[in-house]
């Protein structure tokens, strides 16, 4: 099957997905304007895509989402790489992290809300409190998968902690970053959305849905925002994985392309191949060649992830592994 | 195995038998110390941030941040004061955590069995999973608190509501990782299981399962996070009579900071418990199938040994 076979199939899916949709709202098992066909509910997403009011709410979740990712990173990553290269440290904080991560964040909400009211200060605090784990946990594990050899090089030609740090270790980490980065910025838009929908008022996305809810026949708008919520995820991960792909090719490289990927499907010669490179979209390229090379056989465990970067989908296993268990948002 | 080589050819060689054994006698004991060193100082530096916060709450008397003493005592009081009969639960805590946990254990089920069950469908024919991808991909890419309001519109609110939003939203980690571990099967095992002349429930069994069983549970734990932060969104919202959100939102309404606090340390027990839990049944499944988690293992220990490397 090549990729133009599966973009057909692919859009012929998506299309009978919206039939099906379109199908139940107009076969009235639920209430029309309970559930509304799927082509009234795309007409007014495309007819919201000119309407400046919703567009400013759009751009008011977008902006705190941003400034709440920025702000994470802005802690996370200094965070992570003292972690990652300071053991005693890692130590000590270690518990106080474990003891805070499975702490859903949802749940903070309302804490939040008592103590900075209802405004985009509780709803940058939230987001950038769910947006540091998965940043801080791909920091340290990347941190630990650096090429030991290299560092030793460094050390060897006499350079110091710090330089080795930023010569070495922080560009060996930095896809491990961009991986936790991605899967951020899909919590961040999780909690921008579930705390406007919370608070009911002011702007944004999620109020624009709140308030569709709880108009008479508002069903309507509420599907087209959720459409507009999930392009706004597609294109924001999409968007990271293009950036990802172009700012380390290598990795790219060593998880091969699609293409290739699907040539190798039924042979299995080509499996081990597919494996071995598919390791890379967990660890950097080198690891995953070192890693890949003689542990072919034993791909099924999460080392091997799937070539998810590639086409394009949040690699939940990969990240999971790297953070030992996903940090609930 | 990214560690080793430094790690070998620190090894002194050419002292002797005894020379090496000595040393390495010596570093175990090193690395006991400072493995015991590392649990204690976790211990301890938990213990000090929670005196600090105790004493500073108590100084500055602040509401907004209490005592954990007196949270602990609050949530005690609430929920786990009750009589022996009813394992130490009272009243508040079985209309409480009860329903809470009852719905979200449902919906997890629920999401993981259908999850698994379509994943499976979907990732053994590339014909099929193309087909799905594009639908899979955006259902994933939705924040699932945005439906959580379709859901209101065409269940109303209570259990039916809460159950469609929690299921809705932790079907896809299981469904597309199912998908994409049957999708990875390796191909000479199947020409193996065609040899065989397998029937398809033998084949599920032995083959396809076991081959995806670590990405299905890489999904679970996905979901299951998902499952905790969609069960309390969903009972957050107005509408809700009894679960853990509701009570959480009952004491925001009242200003009842003590409360709010409690909830939050029981939400973190309960996440932490079932997370704790979740790894424990994949230990107990995958651990059988040493040989499938090889490269696990050797990831493990890749990681340990450039940590080794990193503290000699």
């Amino acid at each position: 099957m090549n990729r133009r076979q599966e973009l057909a199939l692919g859009a012929l899916g998506a299309l009978l997905a919206l039939g099906a949709c379109e199908a139940v709202g107009r076969a009235g098992i639920v209430r029309r304007s309970y559930l509304p066909p799927a082509s009234e509910v795309l007409a007014r997403a495309v007819e919201l895509a000119g309407d400046r009011t919703f567009l400013d709410d759009v751009a008011v979740t977008l902006r705190a989402w941003a400034l709440g990712l920025g702000l994470a990173c802005a802690i996370a990553i200094p965070l992570g790489l003292l972690l990652g290269s300071v053991p005693v440290v890692d130590d000590a904080v270690r518990a106080v992290i474990e003891f805070l991560r499975p702490l859903p964040s949802v749940a903070l909400i309302p804490l939040v809300s008592l103590l900075l009211g209802t405004g985009t200060e509780t709803e940058v605090t939230l987001i950038t409190y769910a947006s540091i784990w998965p940043i801080l946990f791909n920091t340290v594990y990347g941190l630990g998968e650096t090429d030991p050899l290299a560092k030793d090089t460094l050390r060897t030609f006499g350079f110091g902690r710090l330089s080795i740090l930023l010569r070495v270790e922080l560009p060996a980490t930095a896809p491990f970053i961009v991986a936790g980065l991605r899967i951020s910025a899909a919590t961040a838009l999780v909690l921008a959305t579930a705390t406007e929908l919370l608070s009911g008022f002011g702007q944004g996305l999620g109020i624009f849905i709140a308030q569709a809810q709880l108009a008479t026949d508002g069903t309507r708008d509420v599907l087209a925002g959720v459409v507009w919520a999930g392009v706004l995820g597609l294109v924001i991960n999409g968007v990271l994985v293009w950036g990802e792909r172009r700012a380390f090719p290598w990795r790219a490289g060593a998880r091969g392309t699609r293409g290739a990927t699907r040539a190798a499907w039924r042979s299995p010669g080509g499996s081990g191949a597919r494996r071995g490179g598919s390791g890379g979209s967990g660890p950097t390229a080198s690891a995953a060649g070192r890693r890949g090379g003689p542990d072919r056989a034993g791909a099924h465990g999460p080392g091997a992830a799937p070539p998810g970067g590639v086409t394009g989908r949040p690699r939940e296993h990969g990240s999971g592994e790297a953070a030992d268990g996903e940090a609930p948002t | 195995m990214s560690g080793a080589p430094t790690h070998e050819s620190r090894r002194p060689t050419d002292h002797g038998a005894a020379a090496r054994t000595a040393h390495l006698v010596g570093e175990t004991a090193a690395r006991t110390a400072r493995l015991a060193r590392g649990a204690l100082l976790r211990r301890l530096v938990l213990v000090l941030a929670l005196t600090a916060w105790q004493l500073g709450a108590r100084a500055h008397g602040s509401v907004y941040f209490p005592p954990p003493a007196r949270i602990a005592r609050h949530a005690y009081d609430l929920w786990f004061s009750g009589p022996v009969g009813h394992a130490f639960l009272t009243p508040a805590a079985v209309d409480t955590i009860l329903p809470s946990l009852g719905r979200m254990a449902a919906g997890f089920v629920l999401a993981a069995v259908v999850g698994v069950g379509l994943g499976i469908l979907v990732g053994r024919s590339p014909r099929a999973y193309a087909l799905c991808d594009p639908v899979l991909q955006f259902a994933r890419a939705l924040p699932p608190p945005t439906l959580v309001p379709v859901f209101v519109v065409v269940f109303d609110f209570g259990t039916p509501m809460q159950l469609a939003s929690i299921v809705f939203s932790a079907i896809w980690p299981v469904l597309i990782n199912t998908a994409e571990g049957a999708r990875d099967t390796d191909p000479l095992r199947l020409d193996v299981a065609a040899v065989l002349r397998l029937t398809a429930v033998e084949r599920l069994w032995f083959l396809l399962l076991p081959s995806a069983l670590p990405r299905i549970f890489a999904g679970l734990r996905l979901s299951l996070s998902l499952c905790l932060i969609l069960m309390v969104f969903s009972e957050l919202l107005p509408g809700t009579a009894n679960g853990i959100g509701f009570a959480l939102t009952d004491a925001q309404s009242r200003s009842d900071l003590l409360t709010v606090w409690a909830v939050l340390v029981l939400l973190g027990a309960l996440g932490y418990l079932l997370n704790t839990g979740l790894l424990a049944i994949e230990k107990r499944l995958t651990g059988k199938r040493s040989h499938e988690r090889r490269s696990k293992g050797s990831h493990k220990s890749s990681r340990t040994e450039s940590r080794k490397g990193r503290s000699t």
